[in-house]
């Protein structure tokens, strides 16, 4: 691939994808050569996507197709110069989706490898867990506090310093 | 039960995976729940840990993931304390040297200082070996947190208080090396002014190998003479410890003592480089002009000229051993700056068929820029962000020719600096052609000769064609801050970041008004820097702080006045 400017496959190409509730999907070549499980069609006009469906594909394909020109990022050695919480308008957006569609979304990208996604998602949630408080986080996702409250003490003391920040 | 000092296991025993819903709206969202609950309750930590390593060095919201419940707390903890020196509040110091116990050998200085700083040793144990965490050290900030930390402990009269932060900060040393902890980063400073490394803890170093295997990213500030011995030590440990570093920097510095550097110091570090299985990024920072020869350091990254992606070389007199670097295959990004022959050094570079995908040449002179040209064509679209800077009251040479070439080859440019350049109509050209471009920082020519109705007209023109997509504009290093009114007036770019000159004493309210209606038409801007000119003859800080004051209050309903430093471009 050359540096993510163009796809081996031409603009016109297009192929059909089916999610694992039977809907079918005519995308742009290009985005199917783009990532390596979509391209798992070896060269066949038709894939099926197990354990990915209908309308989350179709969430994860308007995604691809935003960004079909996206530069490829391959210094991918060490991502921790790229991680900060800064989000993109328009994928701020699209990510405005229920809850339910978002983490569906991360384990579609997961699947899919389909790394921009995936870090994007993750973005998107830790975002959501900024500047709260324990019980807020544990409010926005329904988490039981399972600790003990020796243990909660415990752990307040010796992290204490990080509270303060 | 908690399991201490075992972080693999714990609290695993007792993971409480509740999805079951209570009340009826669990029963409406029991499918978020479900979604959501394999992800956050520790069926794929892989992702729960991508999650929240996005929330590095924001310490607050660490401490409430981790408090959130036990498996939020072994996914956290870990990211707490990968570089807790970061932090300002040195408190962290204390959990860690609270966590001796009886059976760890120490000096009689390290008792004494303990003993002063009131840490008793005792049998505790804290709920997890945090210094095993450890990932990130900068020595700097290692000297710095136990210096603040031992402020706060022993008084101000004290004598020698240097000695007692010397024997915390090697003692700290001791305990992350003895906790098995690998660091990933490292930033290395033997200088005066830092706390220097004891005997003990190299003969530690040498004895666990694995502190130093796993370094990714290393930093080798300038030396002093003083302590050129324990570097090139620590360099020899290096070499045999460290084989996966990736990241390179390297600082020298002008001193006499170029006969050493050049017996010892450099070749301890060119062995280094050459123990390493691959090193994409290398940064080297001469000494500003004063050597002649850097004794074989940038010439051993020749054995990495097939993965090398990035270098980044400063302020480099001699360009005889780039010569080595011909045809790196995967170079994306050159970075050049106040070297003595830039465009040489590009020339060596560009033998090879790589696509640069960011070149910055920062020049005391003259940029003439037809050396430059075939790297541009031979990049083509790869090009991504180009920065042409030069210091010179001349303008950057051949311009019609470099601005042809990037609008013909080089149309994806997403990031521009440009210094030294006249306001032309191949520049509008240039400009309207670049449709993906973000950012754009811009030093033009102005000698004044151009009428003020002609320069408007240059300014509406350059306005109007300037990409939808642009998001950053810096013009404060261009005559054309004088028209900012005309420019903003007439411009319809969703611009969110916006800096300028400001002369406080031309048009003052008429500029602080276009401002006010460009944030009301477009309703984007979200943050100004305005660089205050007062043209008073001190140029006194407290007239500079009052119009700060001034612009910040006519603003403050509209757009956000930010300091230079806190205007973030996230280009990497």
């Amino acid at each position: 691939m050359d540096n993510g400017t163009s796809n081996s496959a031409s603009e016109n190409e297009t192929i059909t994808l089916k999610s694992c509730d039977g809907i079918e999907f005519h995308i742009d070549a290009r985005i199917a050569n783009r990532y390596t499980l979509l391209n798992n069609w070896n060269g066949g006009e038709s894939a099926c996507i197990p354990n990915v469906n209908g309308k989350v594909l179709e969430k994860v394909l308007e995604w691809c197709e935003h960004h079909i020109n996206d530069p490829q990022l391959n210094c991918g050695d060490d991502d921790s110069r790229r991680r900060n919480t800064i989000i993109e308008e328009w994928d701020e957006n699209f990510l405005s989706c229920d809850q339910d569609m978002l983490f569906e979304i991360i384990l579609a990208a997961n699947y899919l490898e389909i790394k921009p996604l995936l870090d994007l998602g993750c973005k998107t949630v830790a975002n959501m867990m900024k500047s709260k408080s324990p019980e807020e986080i544990r409010s926005a996702f329904n988490i039981d506090n399972d600790y003990t409250p020796e243990e909660e003490e415990q752990f307040r003391k010796e992290n204490e310093w990080a509270e303060d920040y | 039960m908690i399991c201490k000092k075992s972080q693999d296991n714990i609290f695993l025993t007792v993971c409480n995976t509740k999805i079951f819903p209570r009340n009826l709206f669990f029963y409406l969202h029991i499918s978020f729940f479900l979604m959501a609950s394999k992800i956050l309750t520790g069926n794929m930590p892989e992702i729960m840990e991508k999650i929240i390593n996005n929330l590095d060095k924001d310490f607050y919201s660490l401490h409430s993931c981790a408090l959130v419940s036990r498996h939020w707390c072994t996914i956290s903890i870990p990211i707490l304390w990968r570089d807790p020196f970061f932090d300002e509040n040195s408190e962290f110091i204390s959990i860690y040297l609270s966590s001796l116990n009886h059976n760890d050998v120490l000096n009689n200085d390290e008792k004494l200082a303990l003993k002063e700083c009131g840490i008793i040793i005792d049998s505790t144990d804290t709920l997890f070996d945090y210094a095993n965490f450890l990932k990130v050290l900068d020595l700097s900030l290692l000297d710095s947190r136990v210096s603040h930390w031992t402020d706060l402990r022993v008084s101000s009269k004290r004598k020698n208080k240097h000695l007692l932060t010397f024997d915390l900060a090697n003692l700290l040393l001791k305990i992350f090396i003895k906790s098995g902890a690998t660091l990933t980063k490292l930033d290395l400073y033997f200088r005066e002014d830092y706390v220097e490394i004891s005997v003990e803890v190299f003969k530690l170093l040498g004895r666990n190998k694995q502190f130093l295997s796993r370094l990714q990213v290393l930093f080798v500030a300038s030396i002093s003479e003083p302590f050129m011995k324990k570097a090139i030590l620590f360099l020899r440990i290096l070499a045999e410890s460290a084989t996966k570093i990736i990241d390179l920097k390297f600082s020298t510095l002008y001193c006499d003592y170029e006969n050493y550097q050049k017996r010892e110091l450099y070749p301890a570090f060119v062995n280094v480089i050459k123990s390493q299985e691959k090193i994409l990024r290398y940064n080297f920072i001469g000494d500003g002009g004063l050597f002649s020869n850097f004794y074989g350091v940038i010439s051993a990254v020749e054995s990495h000229k097939k993965v090398l992606k990035e270098l980044l070389i400063d302020y480099c007199v001699n360009d005889a051993e780039f010569k080595a670097l011909e045809n790196c295959e995967n170079l994306e990004v050159i970075r050049i700056s106040r070297c003595y022959n830039e465009m040489e050094i590009l020339k060596t570079l560009s033998t090879s068929l790589c696509k640069i995908s960011t070149l910055e040449i920062s020049s005391y002179g003259p940029i003439d820029t037809t050396h430059i040209i075939p790297t541009l064509k031979k990049s083509g679209l790869s090009l991504q962000r180009l920065k042409l800077d030069t210091s010179s009251e001349k303008e950057i040479q051949s311009q019609t020719l470099l601005f042809k070439t990037l609008m013909e080859s080089c149309s994806n440019l997403t990031y521009l600096y440009i210094s030294g350049i006249v306001l032309s109509a191949q520049f509008l050209d240039l400009i309207s052609c670049l449709q993906k471009l973000q950012f754009l920082s811009l030093c033009w020519k102005n000698d004044g000769s151009e009428k003020v109705e002609v320069m408007k007209t240059h300014i509406i023109n350059f306005a109007e064609i300037l990409p939808l997509t642009l998001e950053y504009l810096d013009i404060i290093d261009t005559s054309s801050s004088s028209y900012i009114d005309t420019l903003l007036d007439n411009c319809d770019v969703p611009l969110k970041k916006l800096l300028f000159n400001l002369d406080t004493s031309n048009d003052y309210e008429e500029k602080i008004d276009s401002l006010i209606r460009f944030c009301i038409r477009k309703k984007t801007l979200n943050e100004v820097y305005v660089n205050i000119m007062t043209f008073n003859k001190f140029n006194r800080p407290d007239l500079i702080s009052n119009y700060w004051d001034k612009i910040q209050k006519d603003l403050e309903e509209y757009v956000e006045l930010v300091p230079y430093s806190d205007i973030f471009v996230d280009i990497v």
